[in-house]
């Protein structure tokens, strides 16, 4: 395949994902800069890419993510912003859905500990929860070992349902 | 438990922002950008070839459709752009070079990294299931306070506060009710070696990571760091263009407090050959003075981010993102400053 019809495809097949993921992280700006620079490191680097060692996508979101670290300082102050986020100050809070008030209240548990995660950590949570890559894909994208990533994966995990359980036990979580 | 009960945490976040869908608008824009660049090129062409930055920029975010921004003094737009040898000269000019007493093996330097940012937006779903975007009614003021020990074997220490700012009366009211959740927050402090806080692996150190270790390896010579930073942008997949370089550049001055002058002066000197940065010798971020380097997104024209230095001693003072799209508006600042300090927490 020439390279312009192989960058096509891959922008074709994964761009608007890849937007969608960067957009929830760092806003669609920022999403909009990254994903540029990721396609065109994708044309100038093809020829490392290496489909024996790490499909087209895990490539492609490994590039994304190397450049989203320039954004890790300003997308921790939006998980420090969401944690605390006061819906009660809503003006007709009256007419927001007390399901979503509910459901914002449990997010924001998660919030704070994931403003405290380091970048490595963020990553790797976000991959498997947001691109819903797996262990291997994840452990190709970020250049470690898949041990590492189940070990990321699982220490940050614990620390998340620690603070889901310290803020809301189980009983009123689950309804 | 059950496995709905083990997976609940990783359900609840992936209701976080679930309802961001891809800019048509911006995919149709990228496409075009991409379409039009040469397949292949060489480092050294690289600039002048692609017309993309790194962005740096803090806008927008993720976290519930949060769009951090507030209108901060106006930012200058660079009125000069001098000539790469004009500043060199400049540089080596700065003949007040300082070296700042060092801590004693007994002792830390206190490096206080502050920023501030706007909440930004937070989507409210109402009953009706319409979706309205909610301005947070706090500002966000955020300390990193480092410590780092004379003694190279002592520990790094690091912390994290977090301060809220009523921007209405509403919000001041609410702040003072409810002092438990709204008050100043600070993490438990986080310990490192060599300063390497991202350190869950050592294979992360590098130029957007970097750790004492990695400072040491590296030449007092800008033009090598200009190849050293390259090279790991180009391993990295990162494109070599001048923001991206200009960020990869100031990035340990920010993380670490350097000790080395000579060091200092080469990232400066360093970034100031970056093609495309422009200078303007007496600018102010976050109230403080310095010769500000600017780099341009060339994927988003509207989009910069300058440093701020103390030409005296190559000391970053500041570092700022602006979005000049919907007028000027600065998406966040840090200003940095440090003292020697006999004890760290």
């Amino acid at each position: 395949m020439s390279t312009p019809n192989l960058v096509a495809d891959l922008f074709d097949a994964h761009a608007a994902e890849l937007y969608r993921y960067l957009a929830r992280r760092a806003g669609h700006t920022a999403a909009e800069e990254v994903l540029s620079q990721t396609f065109l490191a994708a044309v100038e680097q093809q020829q490392r890419f290496d489909p024996n060692r790490a499909s087209a996508r895990a490539w492609l979101y490994g590039i994304a993510v190397n450049l989203l670290r320039h954004h890790y300082r300003s997308e921790t102050r939006k998980w420090q912003a969401y944690a605390r986020f006061p819906l009660e100050l809503v003006e007709d809070t009256a007419d927001v859905a007390a399901s979503r008030a509910d459901a914002t209240a449990v997010q924001r548990s998660l919030a704070r500990p994931i403003a405290e995660l380091n970048e490595a950590d963020r990553d790797v949570l976000l991959l498997y929860a947001w691109a819903d890559l797996s262990y291997a894909e994840i452990a190709a994208a970020l250049h470690v070992p898949v041990g590492t990533v189940r070990s990321r994966l699982h220490r940050v995990r614990t620390q998340l349902k620690a603070a889901l359980a310290a803020d809301h036990p189980l009983e009123e979580s689950v309804s | 438990m059950t496995q709905l009960e083990d997976d609940l945490d990783l359900e609840i976040l992936r209701s976080i922002n679930a309802d961001v869908v891809a800019d048509a608008d911006a995919l149709a824009r990228v496409r075009k950008l991409v379409a039009a660049t040469p397949p292949r090129r060489t480092v050294s062409t690289w600039p002048k070839l692609v017309a993309v930055a790194v962005a740096a920029l803090a806008v927008g975010v993720g976290v519930a459709m949060v769009v951090p921004r507030f209108t901060g003094p106006a930012a200058p737009s660079p009125t000069s752009s001098q000539t790469v040898a004009t500043f060199t000269a400049a540089a080596a000019s700065a003949n007040l070079l300082r070296t700042p007493l060092g801590p004693t093996a007994g002792q830390y330097r206190k490096v206080v990294a502050r920023d501030i940012s706007s909440g930004g937006q937070v989507v409210v779903i109402r009953d009706d299931g319409t979706a309205t975007p909610v301005d947070h009614p706090f500002r966000i003021h955020s300390t990193v306070t480092t410590w780092v020990p004379g003694d190279p074997t002592r520990l790094w220490v690091r912390t994290m506060s977090t301060t809220l700012e009523p921007v209405d009366d509403a919000a001041r009211r609410y702040q003072k009710a409810h002092p438990d959740t709204m008050g100043t927050t600070t993490t438990e402090p986080v310990r490192a070696a060599n300063g390497d806080f991202n350190a869950a692996e050592p294979a992360e150190d590098g130029w957007l990571n970097p750790s004492q270790e990695f400072l040491n390896t590296l030449p007092r010579d800008p033009a090598k760091l200009l190849e050293s930073a390259r090279a790991w942008n180009t391993a990295h997949y990162i494109t070599n263009d001048p923001q991206s370089v200009l960020e990869v550049l100031a990035r340990p001055l920010a993380d670490n407090w350097i000790e080395d002058a000579e060091l200092r002066a080469a990232l400066f000197t360093a970034i100031g050959q970056i093609d495309g940065v422009q200078l303007t010798p007496d600018a102010t971020i976050a109230d403080q003075r310095g010769t500000l380097l600017t780099g341009l997104s060339q994927t988003i024209p509207e989009l910069r981010t300058e440093v701020l230095f103390d030409p005296t001693d190559y000391r970053l003072l500041a570092w700022r993102f602006v979005n000049d799209r919907e007028g000027s508006v600065t998406t966040s600042e840090t200003s940095f400053s440090s003292t020697v300090v006999d004890s760290a927490p």
